[in-house]
């Protein structure tokens, strides 16, 4: 995972420092990719709403990702409007994205760098 | 004295003796089996030694276990019964199956000391006046897209200094991870939790090795039987322990035997009849018993490899009855008892003092083991001729049904053959010379310890593969820092730090585990808490920073509070002992050292270069380096130098006594067989591929005791030659059959020493009538 702040390297984490944090973003990862069988492997999913407007809500089957998140509910509609963490401990995080586009015509040069990593 | 008052004497002296070996075995005798403990304490500094055999102990009763599964709750399953298992056995003192979680833990610890206890980034970052840095590393935290910081954590410590701190804290380097609270590692897709269980007694006890080893064996079938898909690989030091001891049974069992067989079928041939059998196992027995209770009055307990050597004793106890026993066998028809004491008298009285000489040498090197090999030995050898002399006259008092016994012949064979020596001695001379030319030049000397204490290869490489994968290269290399009080000690480990750092970036070393970055000195902290206000507070960037991100003002008011309460509070070393936060390390720490100063230790993984360490430690102050192996190493060389020159100054005095006994020329012939037979054993040694060690040496003092006892019994024996002779190689054949059979042990150790003596010994008798040849020729040695 590389983090970037305009053209600066934060910093870079591999599996082998934060296992734990990665194993988060692979499932954050499959979450946006939608990919039943792995959200499937790790959660219990539930379905609410309609095509337009829907709620997907993931409760961890494993014990130890029970103790980080006991819920995940991701909202949207036509893309992903919302994500939110709960946490057992009451916190909860929440992850909104704003002017997603598909497909967009052309990538900027800076973009194409980027993916090309 | 009369006779049977000086049976009775002796009788008391046995009886009394006997008594106080029963109440022993009755309270019960510790037979140690630690080979290091046969060694000396490094003649360094007592504290530091005391502090670092501390520390071996606890390792050496430390044993790991890795439990392996297909699955990670099946193995987690299966290490927590196991676990359980080892628990109920009674010999584990400290079971670590699952591990209490330590985050809890260490922000009890370190939570309240965040503001002037810094990540040694964070230090960096503001001793370079770049604390918008740190600001902007927690701002990254903040949108990290993933949740895991409570929210208790943010509102209280804003920059994250409490968490930058617990993450850098220095871990062991292994490929242990934790899971669910349980130290894991997979290799080949096998998920193995690692169980480490701490024993109550120590493993180089027998008693204790083999109830740890029992509980071991019954908990891994056990774990079989319940989960036959379950592995289990356990390392420790108890298996090495309990190896080494049952391989030195082995080795005294057969020994003992093979020396009491042989010698029940010499004296049955010899003498003919099972009387004499029973007549010369007394001085034995009674040898023996004054060997084992003078030992144990000495010292607190036996080593194992003190009585390996005392089984050998055997052949030497027997020789002085063999001396009263051939006089009888052979003698004149008037024989009497009184006057074959009489004869004798002089030869086993001086050869009896020479042997106790000999062994006594032994305990010249302050080995404790050695000291007790010479102390058993000597105190043997003193038994068995006090029984020859007090009762032998009283139980043997008739003369039984005299008969030329069969050796009779060839031992005055032999003598025969050394009466026209002129023609012979250049014969026996050009082959001695070139073995030993041949051999000298081929001798190599070894003082490595790792050769004495050879392992059975497959617990080595089971070791090894456990080691391997636990990633561990701690062993058990250590440096320990001295100071008169803890704030110092602190401050001089965090120099040494320093410096180990720079020398693993040399590659000198692969890592190192030290106290001090838990907890740091109260100099370092309170300096870290001037660098927070200063770059942190009286700047205002906590509060710019706080404010930007969206906080209310009553929490920036509180943290802002916190930050400047208290900056006396630091972290106290007592604080940090008493949480469960150090379990892991707080074996590091050693404490008073009980002469007004404190110590720790600094754990060292994988040295390369022990020479670079040794010289870090000796520039730094009160820091002490420690490399066991090659400590000893050293130690034994020395002690091999000078043993040799011991053995040569003891030749230089025995020679002296018997010139002065026997004249010049008589005097170096009685000495120069032992002396040659020496030199021949060290060469055969020498072409056996075998190095030449402190051990060798050693032996070389018992074929000079024993070997120079054959030539004084023939240049005292003035008329009885033959007799002589006949009880000589009655006595080589016995003390061949114990030291021969002693260079088949599988110890190192004593291989080294039973070929020396067997060689020695074997050449020292062969060699023996070269004392008869400065005689005048008139003795006419040989009346047929």
């Amino acid at each position: 995972m590389i983090e970037r702040q305009g053209d600066e390297v934060l910093s870079v984490t591999t599996a082998e420092d934060q296992p734990m944090i990665y194993e988060m973003i692979g499932l954050f990862m499959s979450m946006h990719a939608a990919d039943r069988a792995d959200l499937d492997r790790h959660f219990q999913v539930y379905f609410d709403g309609s095509p337009a407007a829907w709620t997907i809500g993931l409760i961890p089957k494993s014990r130890r990702l029970y103790r980080v998140v006991s819920c995940m509910t991701i909202t949207g509609g036509a893309a992903i409007d919302v994500v939110e963490y709960h946490e057992p401990s009451g916190d909860r995080t929440r992850i909104r994205f704003t002017e997603i586009q598909h497909n967009p015509g052309q990538l900027t040069d800076d973009e194409l760098l980027l993916f090309a990593e | 004295m009369k006779q049977p008052l000086r049976a009775k004497l002796w009788t008391v002296v046995v009886v009394s003796l006997l008594v106080f070996l029963g109440w022993r075995l009755i309270t019960g005798i510790v037979v140690d089996t630690n080979i290091l403990s046969l060694l000396p304490r490094s003649e360094r500094d007592p504290v530091i030694e005391s502090v670092v055999r501390r520390f071996t102990e606890q390792i050496s009763q430390t044993n790991l276990f890795l439990i392996g599964h297909r699955d990670v709750s099946a193995a987690q399953q299966a290490a927590l019964s196991f676990g359980q298992e080892l628990r109920d056995s009674g010999q584990f003192s400290e079971v670590r199956d699952r591990l209490v979680d330590s985050g809890q833990s260490f922000y009890e610890l370190y939570f309240s000391h965040r503001w002037h206890l810094l990540a040694p980034s964070v230090r960096e970052q503001l001793e370079h006046g770049r604390a918008e840095y740190v600001a902007r590393d927690a701002e990254r935290m903040l949108y990290m897209p993933v949740p895991g910081i409570s929210s208790q954590i943010v509102v209280n410590d804003p920059l994250f200094l409490f968490l930058d701190l617990v993450q850098e804290l220095p871990r062991p380097k292994s490929r242990v991870a934790m899971h669910d609270g349980f130290a894991m590692v997979e290799a080949a897709q096998i998920h193995y939790v690692v169980v480490s269980a701490v024993s109550v007694q120590s493993p180089f006890s027998r008693r204790g090795q083999l109830a740890i080893t029992d509980a071991i064996t019954e908990a891994s079938t056990h774990q079989a039987a319940r989960c036959p898909a379950c592995t289990v690989h356990a390392a420790g030091m108890v298996k090495f322990a309990h190896a080494t001891t049952s391989s030195m049974h082995r080795d005294i069992s057969l020994i003992g035997t093979g020396s009491i067989i042989g010698i029940v079928l010499l004296i049955t041939l010899t003498f003919g009849g099972l009387r004499y059998v029973a007549i010369s196992l007394i001085p034995i027995v009674t040898g023996l018993l004054v060997a084992a209770t003078v030992s144990l009055l000495l010292f607190p307990s036996l080593h194992l490899i003190t009585l390996g050597f005392g089984a050998s004793l055997i052949g030497v106890c027997i020789d002085y009855s063999f001396h009263f026993l051939c006089d009888e066998r052979v003698g004149d028809s008037d024989w009497d008892p009184s006057t074959c004491l009489r004869r004798i008298w002089p030869g086993i009285s001086i050869g009896a003092l020479t042997s106790a000489i000999g062994y006594m040498a032994l305990a010249i090197a302050p080995f404790p083991g050695l000291r007790e090999m010479a102390v058993f030995a000597a105190a043997g050898v003193a038994g068995a001729y006090g029984t020859v002399v007090c009762w032998y006259p009283i139980i043997v008092r008739h003369r039984l049904h005299p008969r030329q016994p069969p050796l009779f012949g060839v031992a005055s064979k032999w003598l025969e053959l050394w009466q026209h020596p002129r023609r012979r001695l250049w014969l026996w001379a050009i082959p001695i010379g070139c073995l030993i030319g041949v051999g000298i030049s081929q001798l190599k000397s070894s003082d490595d310890l790792r050769q004495l204490q050879q392992m059975p290869p497959d617990l080595i490489a089971n070791e090894q593969h456990v080691r391997q994968l636990v990633g561990d290269d701690h062993a058990g290399q250590l440096m320990i820092v001295e100071a008169p009080d803890v704030e110092q000690l602190l401050n001089r480990e965090q120099s040494l730090i320093g410096e180990l750092a720079k020398l693993q970036a040399q590659e000198v070393l692969t890592g190192f585990l030290a106290i001090s970055p838990f907890v740091p000195s109260r100099q370092t902290q309170s300096r870290d808490g001037e660098l927070v206000r200063e770059h942190l507070l009286d700047n205002g960037l906590l509060e710019r920073y706080m404010t930007d991100i969206g906080f209310r003002r009553v929490d920036i008011e509180r943290v802002l509070d916190d930050a400047h309460k208290n900056p006396e509070d630091f972290l106290a070393i007592e604080d940090w002992l008493d949480s469960s936060a150090s379990n892991l390390l707080r074996h590091m720490w050693v404490g008073d050292t009980g002469r007004d100063t404190v110590a720790a230790l600094v754990s060292l993984g994988g040295v390369a270069d022990s020479a670079a360490l040794r010289a870090t430690a000796e520039r730094l102050d009160g820091v002490f380096y420690t490399d066991h192996a090659d400590e000893f190493g050293r130690l034994l060389s020395r002690y091999r130098v000078l043993s040799v020159q011991l053995l040569i100054l003891a030749y230089f005095i025995i020679g002296v006594v018997l010139v002065l006994r026997y004249g010049f020329l008589r005097g170096i012939l009685a000495t120069a067989p032992a002396a040659l037979a020496s030199l021949i054993a060290v060469s055969v040694l020498a072409m056996c591929g075998q190095p030449f060690n402190l051990f060798t040496a050693l032996a070389l003092f018992l074929v000079l005791g024993i070997g120079v006892d054959y030539t004084i019994f023939l240049s005292e024996s003035r008329l009885h030659l033959r007799q002589t002779m006949l009880a000589l190689l009655m006595s080589a054949i016995t003390t061949l059959l114990s030291f021969g059979l002693l260079s088949a042990s599988q110890s190192p150790i004593l291989h080294n020493f039973g070929l020396i003596v067997l060689v020695g010994i074997g050449g020292a008798f062969l060699l023996a009538p070269v004392a008869t040849l400065g005689r005048d020729r008139d003795i006419s040695v040989l009346p047929e």
